[in-house]
């Protein structure tokens, strides 16, 4: 039996099954942060728990390497809490946490611009990852022949370079509502601005991307 | 095919990868930054952000307009203060009576400018053309012509005439005499 007070629809991910799933949420997200706010310091845990795999993917897709995802995501959830009484009872919770970890990845990216010696490698991932270099699954087509899945592969990582090369708005707006799965109006809200602003960012991202992959993308046909 | 349309259908089919984190021990390591946070906890829900926003926006007009209204009062004390102090400084020149400026000056100096400024703009008459229109027209009305006056005339009238002689014996006397 679904609770009565169900209201609001988000989109939450799940770890295990790599897909982004739009989920009904409950007010149980607004109890859990009364609950904080009233002083149980502990319930945070459930928010950390329920959250933390949109976080990690969010910073993960802006900053390209599992490390400085891991510590903007963190840094965030921690900066949720400093100012979860700021939070407004008929906002999503992802959203703001949403927009936290934007602010949080740009802050990133200008501290990794700061340091010279540090290089930034695009789509690095977690050391236990052999398949590094790219920000996405590679799905290789069993009917595919071999030189397919390679170009395919090629593009999976040229792809990752140049969402990694677009100006930080551009690729925010562009992560959040074709990889994330954000309506416009949502990704608006989370970049604080307007809905036109996050089109005409996709738009020229769009531009970028077709621009870098010409010959991928004559490949299949675009 | 749409370049759009095709990065929306390859981006569901290549899904980011996995962040390889322990959940548990992610959340362990916030929970702990979180417990660590000094400072006040979380500050309360504060209601009146749920206020509407026009709510707001009346409030940020309403005091906008206290603030103009304000500023204008200012002025005209400041305008008046400039006024009474200006007297003051022309009384101790002996300009004006020092008894014109006993009283409530401040609070009825700007009113009495005003009144003034009313009375002199009431009272302005036309241009001096005009005046010079309406004195012909009634010099017109009574029959009289006025009299022409050039200032190089030179045809001298009897009179001058007789003058200019007087001078030349009164000169030529002198210059008997002194001889």
């Amino acid at each position: 039996m679904q609770p009565a007070a169900l209201q609001a629809k988000t989109y939450d991910t799940h770890l295990e099954s790599n897909v982004i799933l739009p989920v009904v949420m409950a007010d149980s997200d607004m109890d859990t942060i009364r609950a904080v706010l009233s002083g149980d310091v502990n319930r945070y845990a459930e928010l950390v728990d329920k959250y933390q795999g949109l976080a990690l993917r969010l910073a993960f897709s802006l900053l390209g390497n599992y490390e400085d995802a891991r510590d903007a995501s963190q840094e965030a959830f921690v900066n949720a809490y400093r100012s979860l009484g700021r939070f407004r009872a008929g906002a999503r919770f992802s959203t703001w946490l949403y927009r936290i970890v934007v602010n949080e990845c740009k802050d990133a990216r200008r501290h990794r611009a700061r340091q010279p010696m540090v290089v930034a490698a695009v789509g690095e991932a977690a050391p236990d990852d052999q398949d590094s270099g790219s920000l996405f699954v590679d799905v290789d087509d069993p009917a595919a022949s071999p030189s397919d899945q390679l170009a395919n592969r090629e593009l999976s990582h040229r792809l990752s370079e140049a969402i990694a090369e677009l100006p930080m708005k551009q690729r925010t707006a562009f992560v959040l509502h074709h990889v994330h799965g954000l309506p416009l109006a949502e990704a608006a809200e989370v970049m604080g601005c307007r809905v036109g602003t996050v089109k005409a960012h996709i738009f020229r991202a769009t531009e970028h991307l077709q621009d870098t992959l010409r010959p991928w993308l004559a490949r299949e046909g675009v | 095919m749409d370049v759009a349309v095709w990065f929306r259908t390859w981006l569901h089919q290549h899904p980011l990868k996995d962040p390889a984190v322990d959940r548990a021990h992610y959340t362990a390591e916030i929970m702990a930054r979180v417990r660590a946070v000094h400072g006040p906890a979380p500050v309360a829900s504060r209601p009146w952000l749920q206020i509407p926003r026009i709510v707001f926006a009346s409030a940020a007009v309403a005091a906008g307009i206290a603030v103009t209204i304000g500023t204008t009062q200012l002025s005209h004390q400041r305008l008046a203060a400039r006024v009474v102090r200006d007297s003051h400084l022309l009384a101790s020149l002996g300009e004006v009576d020092p008894e014109l400026l006993a009283g409530d000056e401040i609070s009825t100096l700007p009113q009495e400018a005003e009144t003034i400024d009313t009375l002199q703009l009431a009272e302005t008459g036309p241009s001096d053309e005009q005046w010079l229109k309406q004195t012909l027209q009634l010099l017109d009305q009574v029959n009289e012509s006025p009299t022409e006056v050039s200032p190089v005339n030179d045809s001298h009238t009897p009179s001058d005439e007789n003058w200019l002689n007087e001078l030349e014996m009164l000169d030529e006397h002198e210059f008997s005499s002194s001889s």
